[in-house]
């Protein structure tokens, strides 16, 4: 945490709220820092020249000074253009910031959070299939935030995943072969394990198992409150069905 | 020296209106109290009166104090034609800057996912419910240009389009009189993109 940062560093906005009345606190990811608090003075201000940049999923970079857990916005300015997302992919979007909040704290610089999330917001930008971009975004955000997720080999006896045969995910241990390990833990294919330890997920059939297993290791670090974004999903993706 | 408790109370009451703090409460109170007890007296009698009676509009959501507003009463407006806007404001805004003669709805806010603010806070199901009775042909999307602004408008368009109601937008873009070197990329990215035929 450093008192003055003179240079502009790239950073994402994951969340804002107002603050009085023509203010911004701003929850930023920023490469160098990680999640950053900061006041935003003035940005809500018809004539504030940073009207239309604190968006979520906007490139941009920042400036900032102070010390402590909140900082003071200094400078700003957009890196690159906005991502446009459209309607459902925009919920997806939101429920990738809410997972970099729930599982990154202030002032931990994780490199790998922010590329992750700069990867993810172009996959769903692009015409790529969304659940692909999700799935490999849950995954490296764990490997990021230090969670591994054991994918490779089986977590008793080290042997190689084999794709024709099913697993059991233990929560804490990883995958053991199925039938030898009862207790809690998700069923899943080798196939799935091999698919996303390589992060070549194109078969969409696989999906199911792996959102089943995803969902199960990032539970333990979500804290209490179901997540907000998931009931916009929902919403959001109604004419589906 | 401290205040008396009545007048402590004051102040602190004051300081729940927006940009009013220690110093201009207690302004506040002390002119009421030295130089304007009328004033201060009919204050509190309109603040209690609209504290209970002011409600929302059964159809438009707009603040009334009656069961259904005065622009949803004028005669003349076209049912068949509904604005979504955010907040009574900007129904004032359109009204004074345009010629609409539709009718409104208003959301009183905006969809944010994070906040945990969902289709139900904004009275979406009452808007699904007009969409329904067959009356609205058109809704005219005027949320504000936000990220959460366009998760509102996207939402409405899903459900218009299921009832078979026309959606359309109104155009984000340069401001008249303003200059193109001044406007921000994000605008005049959105105002290139939706440019329409001239002449």
């Amino acid at each position: 945490m450093t008192a003055a940062a003179t240079e502009l560093v790239p950073a994402y906005v994951l969340h804002r709220y107002p603050y009085r009345d023509t203010s911004l606190i701003v929850e930023l990811l920023s490469l160098s820092q990680g999640r950053l608090g900061v006041v935003a003075r003035g940005a809500r201000s018809p004539k504030s020249l940073w009207r239309g940049l604190l968006e979520p999923f906007q490139p941009v970079l920042v400036g900032w000074r102070g010390r402590g857990d909140l900082l003071t916005l200094t400078g700003l300015e957009p890196a690159g253009k906005a991502v446009s997302l459209p309607g459902v992919r925009l919920a997806s979007a939101f429920y990738c910031s809410e997972l970099v909040l729930r599982l990154t704290r202030r002032h931990d610089p994780v490199p790998a959070v922010f590329s992750a999330f700069s990867t993810v917001l172009d996959q769903l930008a692009g015409d790529g299939p969304e659940w692909s971009a999700l799935r490999l975004f849950e995954k490296r955000l764990l490997e990021a935030s230090g969670y591994g997720v054991q994918l490779e080999f089986t977590a008793d006896d080290v042997s190689p995943i084999r794709a024709e045969q099913d697993y059991r995910y233990l929560d804490d241990a990883g995958p053991m072969p199925s039938g030898t390990a009862p207790g809690p833990g998700v069923t899943i294919s080798g196939r799935a394990l091999r698919a996303l330890a390589a992060e070549q997920l194109d078969d969409e059939r696989l999906n199911p198992e792996l959102q089943r297993l995803l969902g199960q290791l990032l539970k333990p670090h979500l804290g209490d409150k179901p997540l907000e974004s998931r009931g916009m999903y929902k919403a959001l993706s109604r004419s589906r069905g | 020296m401290a205040f008396s408790p009545l007048i402590r109370d004051l102040i602190d009451s004051l300081r729940c209106l927006p940009g009013v703090g220690p110093r201009s409460a207690q302004r506040m109170a002390f002119h009421l109290l030295q130089r304007d007890r009328a004033g201060g007296e009919r204050l509190a009698t309109l603040l209690e009166r609209a504290m209970r009676e002011i409600g929302q509009c059964e159809q438009c959501r707009q603040p009334t104090e009656e069961p259904v507003c005065s622009v949803c009463r004028e005669n003349g407006r076209d049912p068949a034609l509904l604005c979504l806007v955010e907040n009574p404001a900007d129904v004032f805004a359109l009204e004074q800057a345009t010629d609409y003669r539709g009718l409104y709805f208003v959301l009183m806010g905006r969809l944010s996912p994070l906040d945990g603010i969902g289709p139900e806070a904004l009275g979406l199901d009452r808007l699904e419910q007009r969409f329904r009775d067959g009356v609205v042909r058109e809704v005219i999307l005027a949320t504000s240009p936000t990220v959460e602004g366009e998760a509102t408008s996207h939402y409405v368009a899903e459900m218009g389009r299921e009832y078979g109601v026309r959606c359309s937008r109104i155009a984000h873009g340069v401001p008249v009189g303003g200059e193109l070197e001044f406007v921000d990329s994000g605008t005049l990215s959105h105002a290139f993109a939706g440019r329409r035929d001239y002449g």
